[in-house]
């Protein structure tokens, strides 16, 4: 039981050089999650479908977004295909350096950060326009990680906890200060399940749910006005049905006009309409027009394609042969499942409309490309586990 | 610290992770399939839009298919004040249109601001209607730079008179305001349920946020029907000849008012009538609610001595007399029931012929008493006095037509010469065609037909049968006799046409002021038909009130004259008559 966390020094040579990794290719190739691999294929095309169908109805520049999100997607596989074949210690060797580069990107939102509907999130390097705060993201997760994972690290030690908090902290209001709530939260969600990982006591737990719910009221006069208004708007959709209740109520409507089988693909009239907001009915409001073309039974079939790929995650993290590798890959799902779940829940009023796209669906290079490094390093983490065949 | 925990904490967040998905399903499930019914009523409302489209009113038209009232396009500007925004949008929005289309700032506000009723939204509310399309384009190009939303413009129609004052009184008008058409009066206001487009037809089709109709959606637009098209009897040409006369009546005469009507005897048609003071339909400014009616039809007035023709006429067919019976004419005055009768000149034996042509007041209340008290009110009854002829202007006058019971000893000597007894002028027309035709009184009519916008078929409306009134030896005995009105020694020798006979009668009535007949104030008429013995029109000219000149003949004849003349040649009426050596020379 002891050495499943503990390096088995032959094969971590072997495969940490180039050579062996070419040596074991084949023989690995069998070795690969294919549980994630297939679900992630699906939910990717599945995307472009729809990506191909909100932009169709909604036309302009949108018309064409599913073909810059089929790059998107083959930059992010060529990425995956080289992650799963490294080890993924390197990631965590270099992941301070990512973190400082994060965050210094991070930082120079702003100074130079495009302003998109009144929030700087973007930064424009050459010819692409990228979300530092995606790559944060990730970076973090690495990062934190990595730490947790040495031998000095007591997670019930209340400094180290503090080092911890401190490094997420960091981005987390970073992104908050962009504003971008949704994203920001999601961090929170990465410590909390690197913690929880890494073993910290049933007491610490009750004590930080204690605290989190004194704490999470408290920030609210500190958010943004359009913050607040959003939340309000969520608790009481009625306040404003022009602007923020707007866009709830119409997702909601869509959702629901969908009905069993939904109105087909091309056919959502909400979005077709106007309706949903055109700006984003190919990202953050995909699910909606996903729920009114393919109905429940499509929406359904998506879902549970999550939940095969969040269980491969777990699966990862439970199979996972170092700390490392375990904190990364329950992080990972969680990181997933937090945007998936926020996203959807905003779809259908039970969360307060917030950016945050929903992973491998929604149109948009910096997230596929962050989501396709999370799953190669996941592969790798899998297939390096000492009972991949579990 | 060791595997076992670990699973826990794994199992932990997997139970976590499971019931938040099983959440998220069973919401979906609530969402998608019991709630879908609901929800997708609702969002169908939202791109539903159900409008009120109204087809353009119907036009009128002359005989010949000139038009008369017609629609040019135009624009309607209605807001949507649920998609205009919030508070300071609808301001925004106010403060603009009040601007631009100078409405009451106040007023607009209002609209916009009331989003609701009884918990129903409200999807349209007019800024304004009809406005140019020229105005049309700017708006909408302002509208997209200020970013004002929830605007929608629709095509529409305005009431436009092409001919401005010509036959104004006949045609009446349509105000238009805010809401709906309504009509004030004339043919547009008679006939308003035929030229009205069908009750707004429901349309309903799929919209976009911005209230755009979609050319793919599941569209029911029903085709807007449109006003029919009426056809009057009128004739253009011929109205503004006789338009253009009025006006030089009035300059010449300075009288209260002038009208002239033509009608075609053999069908009682009415090919022109008009009157001054008038009015510019589309100048209301200029507009005075007095001018508005159509006094022709909608006031009386005692005729005076165009009556005598249709008396006698009557006498010599009921055979109490002859053509040729002579009657003491008193020296101009007589004595009858304690009352004097005046004639304008003194006469002493006239037969009654001459009666006719001298215009002996005395002579027609002597041929009226021999053909008797009931007789006379039965005639009267037969020519349609005191009853509305069914022309559509409201309110028709009938002019008064006491009961024979109700008449006293003087009345039957002073009805015929068209004293005491109130008529209205389309009644003496109508009276007239007996004359003119052959002894058969037709019911006068202004609509021609009616031509349905639904498959563009053409109703005529029937002319109706004529009522025998006297024999056609009478009439012809009568027509003869009314020529000598026009000829040298006759009353109205200025309404003589050369080439042509007319056969007419003067009318000069007093005018009944503070209780008895004025001597200053006079009602000057002229009627007549031309040529005589086949008449293409009956045409009556009637100044009331002329000044400086009082009598028929010498203020309505001439008139009468120009206007025929102009007519019949319009008309291509050949002259019957061999020219006399001056106006040969003169042509």
């Amino acid at each position: 039981m002891k050495h499943i966390f503990q390096l088995n020094s032959k094969e971590d040579r072997e495969v940490s050089t180039i050579i062996g990794c070419a040596r074991n290719l084949k023989h690995q190739l069998f070795r690969l999650d294919f549980i994630q691999l297939i679900s992630v294929l699906c939910l990717i095309s599945f995307g472009i479908s729809f990506i191909y169908s909100a932009g169709q109805q909604v036309g302009g520049a949108m018309t064409t977004a599913w073909e810059k999100q089929i790059i998107w997607a083959l930059i992010g596989f060529a990425v995956w295909l080289i992650l799963s074949y490294s080890n993924y210690n390197l990631a965590a060797l270099v992941s301070p350096v990512l973190y400082v580069f994060t965050i210094i990107l991070l930082i120079l939102i702003f100074f130079i950060g495009i302003k998109v509907y009144g929030a700087r999130r973007w930064l424009d390097i050459g010819p692409i326009r990228v979300q530092p705060s995606e790559f944060a993201k990730i970076a973090t997760l690495l990062l934190l990680s990595y730490i947790a994972s040495f031998d000095w690290f007591k997670v019930n030690k209340i400094s180290h906890i503090f080092y911890l908090f401190s490094l997420m902290v960091i981005p987390f209001l970073l992104v908050l200060k962009e504003p971008d709530l949704g994203s920001s939260l999601t961090f929170i969600g990465i410590f909390g399940v690197i913690l929880f990982c890494a073993r910290i006591s049933w007491k610490w737990i009750l004590i930080v749910l204690i605290s989190l719910s004194i704490f999470i009221p408290s920030i609210y006069p500190f958010l943004h006005d359009y913050q607040k208004e959003r939340i309000l708007v969520f608790l009481d959709p009625e306040r404003d049905p022009m602007n923020q209740g707007w866009t709830s109520r119409q997702t909601l409507l869509s959702v629901g006009s969908g009905g069993v089988a939904g109105k087909g693909l091309l056919n959502g009239t909400q979005n077709m309409l106007g309706f949903l907001p055109k700006s984003v009915s190919n990202s953050d409001l995909i699910f909606s027009v996903i729920a009114e073309e393919s109905g429940f039974i499509g929406a359904i079939s998506m879902i549970l394609m999550y939940m095969i790929l969040i269980f491969s995650m777990i699966r990862t993290a439970f199979i996972a042969k170092d700390k490392f590798g375990c904190y990364f890959a329950a992080g990972s799902a969680v990181l997933f499942f937090e945007h998936f779940f926020i996203n959807i829940g905003m779809n259908i009023r039970l969360m307060p409309i917030t950016g945050i796209p929903l992973p491998l669906i929604s149109y948009g290079g910096s997230f596929m490309i962050t989501a396709m490094i999370c799953l190669g390093i996941m592969q790798s983490i899998y297939m390096r586990s000492s009972n991949s065949e579990f | 610290m060791g595997r076992k925990s670990f699973l826990i904490k794994i199992l932990t967040i997997t139970i976590i992770i499971i019931s938040l998905f099983v959440y998220l399903i069973a919401h979906l499930y609530y969402l998608q399939i019991d709630q879908h019914k609901e929800l997708y009523e609702k969002a169908k409302k939202k791109y539903t839009a159900v409008k009120k489209m109204k087809g353009s009113r119907g036009e009128i038209y002359d005989r010949e298919g000139n038009l008369l009232v017609g629609n040019i396009p135009c624009v309607d500007v209605r807001a949507d004040p649920n998609l205009i925004g919030d508070k300071y949008e609808s301001k925004k929005t106010a403060r603009f249109f009040a601007s631009k289309l100078k409405i009451p700032y106040g007023k607009l506000l209002e609209r916009f601001n009331r989003k609701k009723i009884d918990e129903k939204e409200i999807h349209e509310v007019i800024i304004k209607n009809q406005i140019s399309l020229d105005e049309a384009n700017y708006l909408k190009e302002e509208i997209k730079k200020k970013k004002i939303k929830g605007i929608f413009f629709f095509d529409s129609t305005k009431r436009y008179y092409p001919k401005d004052e010509l036959l104004s009184n006949v045609l009446g008008f349509i105000n238009s305001d805010d809401v709906d058409s309504i009509p004030i009066s004339g043919i547009e206001s008679a006939y308003n349920s035929i030229l009205s487009p069908a009750q707004s037809n429901l349309t309903v089709y799929e919209r976009t946020r911005d209230g755009i109709p979609l050319s793919y959606g599941n569209n029911r637009f029903e085709d807007k029907k449109e006003g029919d098209n009426i056809y009057l009897t009128i004739h253009e040409p011929l109205q503004s000849i006789l338009e253009e006369e009025l006006d030089k009546l009035m300059e010449k005469w300075k009288p209260k008012t002038v009208y002239a009507v033509m009608v075609e005897p053999s069908t009682g048609s009415i090919i022109a009538m008009g009157q001054r003071p008038s009015f510019n339909p589309n100048n209301r400014a200029s507009m005075d609610t007095d001018n508005w009616q159509n006094k022709i039809v909608t006031q009386g007035f005692e005729p005076g001595s165009i009556m005598k023709p249709l008396v006698i006429a009557k006498a010599l067919d009921s055979g109490v007399m002859k053509q040729s019976t002579i009657f003491d004419c008193e020296k101009g005055r007589w004595f009858y029931a304690g009352k004097i009768l005046r004639d304008s000149h003194p006469y002493e034996k006239l037969t009654v012929a001459e009666i006719i042509q001298k215009s002996s007041n005395i002579g027609t209340a002597k041929i009226a008493l021999e053909l008797g008290k009931k007789e006379l009110y039965d005639l009267f009854v037969d020519y349609g006095f005191g009853q509305e002829t069914g022309l559509p202007f409201d309110p028709e006058a009938t002019g008064i037509l006491r009961k024979y019971e109700k008449w006293d000893s003087l009345s039957v000597t002073r009805f015929p010469i068209g004293q005491g007894i109130l008529t209205t002028p389309v009644q003496i027309l109508s009276a007239y065609t007996a004359l003119a035709n052959g002894g058969v009184r037709m019911k006068l009519r202004i609509v021609d037909k009616i031509e349905s916008s639904d498959n563009g078929k053409l109703y005529n409306f029937p002319i109706k049968k004529g009522e025998r009134i006297f024999s056609e030896e009478t009439a012809t005995e009568i027509v003869e006799m009314m020529k000598l009105v026009t000829e040298t020694g006759g009353t109205a020798t200025k309404a003589h046409i050369p080439g042509f006979k007319v056969a007419g009668k003067t009318g000069t009535a007093q005018k009944w002021v503070n209780g008895e007949y004025s001597h200053s104030q006079f009602v000057a008429s002229f009627i007549g038909f031309v040529p005589a013995d086949n008449p293409a029109f009956v045409l009556l000219v009637s100044l009331d009130e002329p000044q400086g000149a009082s009598y028929g003949g010498i203020v309505s004849a001439p008139a009468f004259a120009q206007i025929a003349e102009k007519a019949l040649k319009y008309m291509d009426i050949m002259p019957t008559e061999a020219l006399d050596a001056n106006t040969a020379k003169n042509q």
